[in-house]
């Protein structure tokens, strides 16, 4: 069962152009996109959280795909909070418990002045939260410097942490001393990451268990990600973690 | 088309392979690419050429397998029948000699499987005459040039490398993504006869890609993209471009089988993804009329 962990729906601010005009990456899209590559199940963020607030984003990813059980929602959480008040906690405890979300994502300082710092003395906080909970929290590699992800593994060694938008670099040596250095460390297999022999690198080198299929929806060919996983030299074991089982255990293992 | 594998191209009677006969994880149905991808079984059901990828180390980058019998080993499980590779050493690092060597070698060692590109350096116009002369002797049988590697195409120096290309016929790759275009394109037009590849097809302007590939008979544009943009292969054929698209991979800093599958799964049909894949490169690799 392929189960996507990278997806990024909502209409974005200006239209998209050249090969993507005409593409509006709403729900209905999303779900046409997974049937045509025969995904199951997929993992997804709310641009809204980037072009508006987070909790303008979030409210638009609920509504949107309330229709579509396939569709798992992540919420785009601060650390401080959601609603304006100093309580990133609280706002953890609302999303896991009310509204049944078990993944979280944010943007570290890098990409936008709304970025935040999420070293621990800054965003511990939140990162106490969801690691109380196992909480998964997607990150993209272009959002967080390499040494504040260090610093957030090793402060919350129980908070699983997927790493979206891993770059071709080759055998990219931070990453895989980053890899060797905490087991809760994932990374998403997606377009992006269009590595030369990279899977089967990865697999010798960490185990499967780590790695997740990512579509790099909306801007990426899907069937990218879906050929990179099907002619990879592993086993079928692995492709079957990679595919789908490794998220799905990453969500049963939170605790609500 | 075709439905089963001809013999390599590259020879005039290649000698049985073993590997294109019954491995790998399956076989595809007659017309369906889709089943390929889906199985990650090799593409059997038609001619397949990478047009663009590299062999040897680059720079500081650490390539997990940029070797010879590494690359063959990833065109059999893509079911890809032939190969257009150029060195990095030599397109990039400009360490010509050493890595058109690889090149040679690679030639020599899988003469079926191998189209070899030479580079050369023309900031050094002698050594690079000469090199291409012996490039050419050893088999090598493309010329690939890298704006990396410091001049701009139109760089007058350059003159003697077009020339060498239209003498004897050689396909050219070029490397685009920024301005290269415009300093190619007078060159479209004073050598007709010289095919010219543009790597990276739109990596940035894409519909420059397409107004030069539709107006000029002689330029073919390579599907080379690490983003893999998503409807980018089907805005090029809605475009124009179906006779003109090369198939590559840019193997060994790039996913093959991602390349791959951003053809096996568009939304283009059969026939169309069988030119991408390999019938256009027949042509403008010249492949059609046998040995090389």
């Amino acid at each position: 069962m392929l189960f996507d962990c990278e997806c990024l729906m909502g209409r974005p601010k200006q239209p998209f152009d050249g090969a993507a005009a005409g593409v509006v990456p709403d729900a209905a899209d999303l779900v046409a996109e997974m049937r045509r590559l025969g995904i199951a199940r997929a993992l997804v963020r709310h641009r809204g959280c980037l072009d508006a607030a987070p909790e303008i984003g979030n409210a638009l990813l609920m509504e949107e795909i309330a229709p579509h059980p396939q569709l798992i929602p992540a919420w785009f959480l601060t650390p401080d909070g959601i609603e304006g008040e100093w309580q990133p906690a609280a706002a953890v405890e609302a999303m896991l418990a009310h509204y049944h979300v078990r993944v979280a994502w944010t943007l570290a300082q890098g990409r936008d002045a709304a970025g935040f710092l999420l070293e621990p003395w800054c965003a511990g906080e939140l990162l106490a939260a969801l690691e109380s909970h196992r909480a998964v929290l997607l990150l993209s590699y272009a959002d967080v410097a390499l040494n504040t992800l260090h610093n957030l593994l090793t402060g919350f060694p129980g908070m699983p942490v997927v790493m979206l938008d891993v770059p071709r670099y080759g055998r990219n040596q931070p990453l895989y001393r980053l890899m060797a250095l905490h087991r809760n460390l994932h990374l998403s297999i997606s377009p992006l990451y269009s590595v030369h022999e990279g899977i089967e690198d990865l697999c010798r080198n960490f185990g499967s268990e780590r790695l997740l299929f990512g579509s790099g929806y909306p801007v990426c060919e899907g069937g990218a990600a879906l050929a990179m996983l099907n002619y990879a030299d592993i086993t079928d074991a692995d492709r079957r973690a990679i595919a789908g089982e490794n998220l799905q255990r990453l969500l049963d293992e939170v605790k609500p | 088309m075709n439905h089963t594998k001809q013999s390599s191209p590259l020879v005039a009677a290649p000698p049985p392979n073993p590997l294109r006969n019954g491995g790998g994880r399956g076989r595809c149905s007659v017309d369906d690419f889709l089943d390929c991808g889906s199985a990650g079984a090799p593409v059997r059901q038609a001619f397949v050429m990478d047009s663009h990828c590299h062999l040897g180390p680059l720079g500081r980058m650490r390539i997990l397998d940029s070797s010879t019998p590494g690359l063959v080993r990833a065109m059999d499980r893509l079911g890809v029948d032939v190969a257009a590779a150029t060195p990095c050493p030599a397109c990039i690092d400009g360490q010509i000699a050493l890595g058109n060597d690889i090149a040679i070698d690679a030639v020599r060692r899988y003469p079926e499987r191998i189209f070899g590109y030479m580079s050369a350096n023309p900031l050094y116009p002698r050594e690079a005459e000469a090199e291409l002369a012996r490039c050419l002797a050893a088999g090598l049988r493309g010329i690939k040039v890298h704006s990396g590697l410091g001049p701009a195409y139109d760089h007058p120096d350059y003159a003697m490398v077009w020339e060498f290309a239209a003498e004897h016929g050689l396909p050219v790759l070029a490397h685009t993504g920024g301005d290269e275009i415009a300093q190619l394109e007078e060159l479209f037009i004073r050598y007709p006869g010289i095919h010219w590849i543009l790597a990276h097809g739109g990596i940035s302007d894409p519909p420059l890609y397409v107004r030069v590939g539709t107006t000029y008979p002689n330029v073919y544009v390579d599907t080379t993209f690490s983003r893999c943009p998503r409807g980018l292969i089907e805005w090029f054929v809605q475009s124009g471009l179906e006779d003109k698209l090369l198939w590559g991979t840019d193997a060994a800093f790039l996913n093959g089988a991602g390349q791959l599958g951003r053809v096996l799964f568009a939304k283009i049909s059969p026939e169309q993804k069988e030119k991408i894949l390999g019938a256009n490169a027949r042509r403008a690799f010249g492949l059609t009329k046998g040995p090389r």
